[in-house]
């Protein structure tokens, strides 16, 4: 595990002069938007966790790092294991300062302050600001849902079949969502399976909303285990 | 403490086009070795195999009396490597790099690198990426030294160096090496290098070992005999390496162990490792009249 966390600080320290920067652009202009205009939009604060994510496979590969980590006291296994973990906690750190934020968004209500209050672009913000909290922070879960399980799949086909696939996996995706997604409408609009009450079915969630959301993070993070086992087994077959 | 900070025996590794077959040879503690031999002749593929990136067929690799397998990372900690190009984060400067690697060595002496760093007139504010070739070599020995590694392993540190640079890695390693145990190996198709600093050298050649062992045997060993082609007695051309018909005469590589009852017309002088070399490869193109088998 000690190994795991070097080289997750590894990581960290090889994107960090590249993100830093960045970084704080992003958070501060959200930080504004979300205190002012619109709470949820402190789910694009996992944009800022992306900074340190998407540069790693660039970084590694420009600056020769099969050769660094054929000479580190490290088990290869762990070096890669390391990046997934990497992936899941730097979306989840960002996840969380997201919450926060709106948490705190919602407690200050600083849209309250500006001025021209009136105006129906300040009277959709209030309406942000006035409808339940949990709508905010289910779009930040949503989000880090989705973008962990990318991610780290991406991570998985990107290090097996080289960084040249990742667009294919992207299309790939892209059409196996479209397919379901219009396979579902026409099955539904036909009566072949009932149709998707989605209102009903997130009145439904509400009761266990915290669990689910509980459920929703270990089970990311158990994917994100086994997709770095996964891409750590086919790797150690393969030299550096 | 082994008396061999480096033993291979028997390394065997197939490529599609290229093989090792039967690689062995041995490093003793404190001395350095060359490496050497054309390019492509398995140096780089052997280096590899020793620090465990690459996997053998067959064969046995220790490091420090460690199997280079199953305690690669053990050994990892005691062992320095330097390869040909840097393979450090470009972007970061020598401060961040040293933030990044400090943790992964038990030994690493930051008043070893950073005083490494100023012998080496190197700046720690500058971005690694940014040194010239000979910076880059000299920050990678840095790194290297900073963890006080018993054995350090250069894979032709010394290409694309200017003379002023080659020289001064040479003065680093000749210095490192003043402690008895250490170890250097070092591979190369500069053969001056091996000449300047080498105790012991190991020509590969196709992928197997043509010679290994001390550089004074080897100076010992052979010769280039020289003159006209007439003059080769009987049953001799066959002990011959490398011969080559010139206008004026010919030239070979030769035993010297075989130049006994050699007519005086032919003339011998001691050949360098460079000419050896050249004359394995000349061999090789069939130029020689005879097969010299690998050590």
């Amino acid at each position: 595990m000690k190994d795991i966390l070097r080289m997750m600080r590894f990581d960290l320290l090889s994107a960090a002069p590249l993100a830093l920067v960045p970084l704080i652009v992003i958070v501060l202009a959200l930080t504004g938007i979300v205190f002012l205009i619109f709470p949820g939009a402190a789910a694009f604060m996992l944009a800022g966790a992306l900074l340190f994510i998407l540069p790693q496979g660039t970084i590694a590969e420009k600056s020769d790092f099969a050769k660094l980590y054929g000479t580190l006291p490290v088990d290869r296994r762990n070096i890669t294991r390391a990046r997934f973990l990497f992936i899941f906690t730097c979306l989840f750190v960002a996840e969380v300062f997201a919450l926060v934020l709106i948490t705190l968004s919602l407690q200050f209500r600083l849209n309250t302050l500006l001025p021209n209050q009136n105006a129906e672009f300040m009277q959709v913000a209030a309406q942000t600001f006035n409808s339940s909290a949990a709508s905010n922070y289910t779009l930040t879960v949503v989000l880090f849902t989705v973008a962990c399980f990318a991610f780290s799949f991406m991570e998985m086909t990107g290090q097996i079949f080289g960084r040249e696939s990742d667009l294919k996996v992207i299309f790939i995706a892209m059409g196996i969502l479209t397919v379901i997604g219009v396979a579902f409408t026409i099955l539904s609009d036909r009566d072949i399976i009932p149709a998707f009450n989605i209102e009903a079915f997130v009145e439904k969630l509400k009761s266990i909303r915290t669990a689910l959301c509980i459920g929703i993070h270990i089970v990311l993070l158990g994917l994100n285990i086994l997709f770095g086992e996964i891409t750590a087994n086919a790797l150690a077959k393969r030299e550096l | 403490m082994e008396n061999n900070i480096l033993e291979i025996q028997g390394l065997c590794k197939t490529y599609d086009d290229f093989s090792l077959q039967d690689v062995s040879f041995s490093l003793p503690r404190g001395y350095i070795m060359g490496f050497v031999g054309q390019n492509g002749s398995g140096k780089t593929t052997t280096i590899r195999s020793i620090l465990n990136m690459a996997q053998f067929d067959s064969g046995k690799i220790s490091v420090f009396g460690l199997d280079s397998v199953t305690d690669s990372i053990a050994i990892k900690e005691r062992l320095g490597v330097v390869f040909d190009s840097l393979y450090l984060a470009e972007h970061l400067n020598a401060k961040q790099i040293e933030t990044q690697l400090r943790p992964f060595y038990k030994d690493w002496d930051s008043k070893e690198y950073h005083s490494r760093l100023k012998a080496f007139n190197l700046p720690e504010d500058k971005k690694v990426g940014d040194f010239s070739k000979g910076m880059k070599m000299k920050f990678m020995i840095a790194v290297a030294l900073s963890h006080k590694p018993e054995l350090i392993i250069l894979d032709e540190p010394t290409s694309g160096l200017d003379p002023v640079a080659r020289d001064e890695l040479l003065d680093i390693l000749a210095e490192y090496i003043e402690d008895e145990n250490r170890g250097v190996l070092f591979s190369t198709h500069i053969t001056a290098d091996v000449e300047r600093i080498a105790d012991f050298v190991t020509i590969l050649h196709n992928g197997k070992v043509w010679y290994t062992g001390t550089k004074d045997d080897l100076a010992a060993d052979y010769a280039v005999l020289k003159g006209d082609a007439k003059d080769i007695p009987e049953g001799v051309m066959d002990k011959l390496i490398g011969y080559h018909n010139y206008r004026n005469g010919f030239e070979a590589l030769i035993r010297t162990a075989d130049l006994a009852g050699l007519p005086e017309s032919l003339e011998h002088e001691k050949a360098s490792i460079d000419e050896i070399l050249v004359y394995i490869a000349k061999e090789d193109k069939h130029e020689g009249h005879s097969a010299h088998d690998a050590v």
